[in-house]
């Protein structure tokens, strides 16, 4: 009981860091374990995993929202939105978006347990088939089609993406393969630095007015209706294979209509819902579909641990329950206290950045710097190539910023090309 | 402006450094060449446990030899379907040059080929069959030597054994080349109709006599460049038997079976070969 409940904190520590802290992405939870799994039991690992994850999400729009540096990638979609605010709006924003993050943590919560308990074990492999697949994928791609004006951007920055985003995949030809080479090791926040912030940070006053900001959740408004619609979406984007939370908050965004405050909230409530609703696929068939239970899965080959068997045994903590209802009991209670802390804690996390206002140009430039080092630590590369990759970033979002273009198309094409690209491969192996 | 670039540069070293650990560490740090969810991890980390040792992920297997080269008591986790599918792309990382003396552990795993639960689907029947594989090895040249032994198949590449897994339940490709650890684990779901096996009774050798490397197995070589540390035995040999993963004692015919069974490989069914 005792251990269980120091699970659950140490997993709410870890949520809070890695959403508060941009450069860490949502997988951190899974990472971490992969040090610590050693006597672990299943319901430690899941129910660790699952209060990182959606820690990392519901702290991720606070650090978004205050500061604009996205804490988790699903909010990249709204990042020049947060422009048109007032502080005051923010405010009312970062209540919402807590309350819709809860509401879809709820949602998140019962569709996993009705999915364990009257889910048909045979539907969901169908739910995987390739030409379904791609579908998905390039209506997400094609979505972004209208986000720049100009759609010779949009194409050349599509382009440029499905060239340098497929990775490991020796199925291409040579020279396509010599070019994704040659891209080896970048990351997502390498992406996002190079392309987003350190442009932002050097050629705009906007982070400097943070010192006339006192940020608090204010609690006005709030449209129930539209959270319980974009939780649904949120659940059923956490069954799509690929950057679940992403689409998620993609295709509630796109679906919430035209004021921005309500598109932003809607985002935020979908890919809460979203990074829990992906464990059900993992929980029901061992299958993972997303890189977070893909490592998650790993963790479980490694441990020898059928999930989908041993999930629905009886808990060692609680022997009345089986292990799938110690661990929904267990992340409710820790999205009960996102939420709680989430609506609190603004205030003083904002303040860290007030006190030494001062000296914000110096602060910023010493985040981003520690933003490069633990993403640095954590890829698979050299500081020195890291450091040339980031540069060549770099000079893609000045030109990009230059001329008024919007980076997120090149973000998502990288991040959805990889799959799109297997999956076209396959496809045309198999018909033609 | 001085001061901000050298505070930012100050930063990033700190912030790197002091999480890498380079302050004074005597671990080993074990170097894995795959992708961090690729099987071939699972192992590497499994040793890495077995051996409380530091970790490097390697961008690729050239990067991985170069960090080798440059760092004390490291241990290189080599294998072989990492070496063919490097040669296949111009890359050139080879196990050719190690010493035995430096060799920490050999072993293999077969793979399973297997079909969707209760499917008729065979090798050699009329109708071309879809076979899913990892695109490591899903070459043309592989393909044709299968067809010319009679197979009858179209190799679709996939990015590993899961997602293989995945097509197959799906619907997607009639046959499925799944490592054998994980086509073990899913018996329930799945009709696992050969096994390139040698010892076993469904070995693929004995329907299609004809087929260039029958016997493929996925060889996993650990070996090092110091001192090498102390393994937790009991650990990581239930880690092997999970994975059906069988040791091979180290001598010098065993590395350079490796070696040679890498250049079979990549004669037979390497783009590069001819």
């Amino acid at each position: 009981m005792i251990e269980l409940l120091l699970t659950i904190l140490a997993g709410i520590f870890v949520g809070i860091f890695t959403g508060l802290l941009p450069a860490l992405p949502v997988f951190t939870g899974p990472f971490l374990l992969y040090y610590f799994y050693g006597d672990a039991s299943l319901e430690y690992l899941i129910v660790f995993w699952l209060s990182v994850v959606s820690g990392s999400q519901f702290f991720g729009s606070v650090a978004v929202i205050t500061t604009k540096i996205p804490g988790e990638e699903s909010s990249a979609i709204y990042l020049n939105d947060l422009d048109k605010f007032s502080l005051w709006e923010k405010n009312k924003l970062l209540y919402n978006t807590a309350l819709g993050s809860y509401i879809a943590g709820l949602f998140g919560i019962a569709t996993i347990w009705l999915a364990m308990t009257y889910m048909n074990y045979d539907i969901l492999p169908s739910l995987m088939s390739v030409n379904l697949q791609i579908v998905i994928y390039t209506l997400a791609l094609a979505s972004f089609f209208f986000v720049n004006k100009d759609w010779r951007w949009t194409i050349g920055l599509m382009c440029l993406g499905i060239l340098i985003g497929p990775r490991n995949n020796y199925a291409l030809n040579d020279y396509w393969y010599q070019l994704q080479e040659l891209f080896q090791g970048y990351t997502f926040y390498m992406v996002i630095l190079g392309t987003i912030l350190i442009p932002q940070v050097f050629t705009s006053n906007s982070y400097f007015n943070v010192k006339q900001q006192k940020f608090e959740a204010i609690r006005l408004k709030f449209k129930w209706l539209a959270s319980v619609k974009n939780s649904v979406i949120g659940c059923l984007s956490g069954l799509i294979p690929g950057p679940s939370a992403s689409l998620g908050a993609t295709y509630a965004y796109n679906l919430a209509g035209k004021k921005a405050d309500d598109k932003i909230v809607a985002a935020e409530t979908a890919n809460n819902a979203s990074v829990i609703t992906v464990a059900i696929p993992l929980f029901l068939l061992a299958l993972p579909i997303n890189i977070n239970t893909m490592i998650m899965s790993n963790l479980m080959d490694i441990k020898s641990i059928d999930i989908p068997i041993e999930i629905m045994e009886m808990s060692n903590v609680f022997p009345s329950l089986t292990i799938i209802e110690v661990v929904l009991a267990s992340l409710l209670f820790a999205l009960t206290i996102y939420y709680l802390l989430s609506t609190r804690l603004i205030d003083w996390y904002v303040k860290i950045i007030q006190l030494l206002h001062y000296k914000i140009k110096l602060i910023l430039v010493v985040v981003l710097a520690l933003l490069i080092g633990v993403d640095l630590y954590s890829s698979e590369i050299t500081w020195e190539r890291y450091l040339i990759l980031l540069s060549v970033f770099t000079v893609i979002g000045y030109i990009l910023k230059r001329y008024k273009v919007n980076p997120i198309v090149l973000l998502f094409s990288i991040i959805l090309s990889d799959k799109l690209i297997w999956l076209y491969i396959q496809m045309f192996t198999i018909n033609f | 402006m001085k001061k901000t670039i050298a505070t930012a540069l100050l930063t990033v070293a700190f912030s790197s450094q002091a999480f890498l650990g380079l302050f004074g560490d005597t671990k080993s740090t074990i170097i894995n060449t795959s992708s961090k969810a690729s099987p071939a991890t699972t192992f590497t980390m499994a040793y890495k446990k077995a051996t409380d040792s530091d970790w490097y992920q390697a961008s690729n297997c050239e990067d991985g030899l170069s960090k080798f080269s440059t760092v004390d008591n490291a241990i290189m986790s080599y294998n072989s379907s990492i070496e063919f599918a490097a040669r296949n792309k111009g890359l050139n990382c080879p196990l050719a040059g190690v010493k035995t003396e430096d060799v920490a552990f050999i072993g293999y795993t077969p793979v399973h080929l297997c079909v969707a639960k209760g499917s008729d689907v065979d090798f050699g029947q009329t109708k071309n069959h879809t076979l899913g594989m990892a695109s490591m090895y899903a070459t043309k040249e592989h393909e044709n030597r299968m067809n010319e032994a009679g197979a009858n198949v179209t190799i679709v590449p996939y990015s590993g054994s899961k997602t293989v897994l995945t097509a197959l339940r799906a619907g997607d490709i009639d046959i499925g080349w799944i490592g054998s650890g994980l086509a073990m684990k899913h018996a329930d779901k799945i009709d696992c109709k050969y096994s390139t096996d040698p010892a076993v009774a469904n070995y693929i050798g004995k329907k299609l006599p004809g087929l260039t490397v029958p016997d493929f197995r996925i060889t996993f070589v650990l070996y090092g460049n110091g001192s090498k540390p102390t393994l937790d035995k009991t650990a990581f040999n239930k880690f092997l038997k999970s994975k059906n993963i069988t040791e091979v004692p180290v001598s010098d015919e065993s590395v350079q079976g490796v070696i040679k069974y890498v250049d079979q490989m990549f004669s037979a069914w390497s783009n590069k070969a001819k």
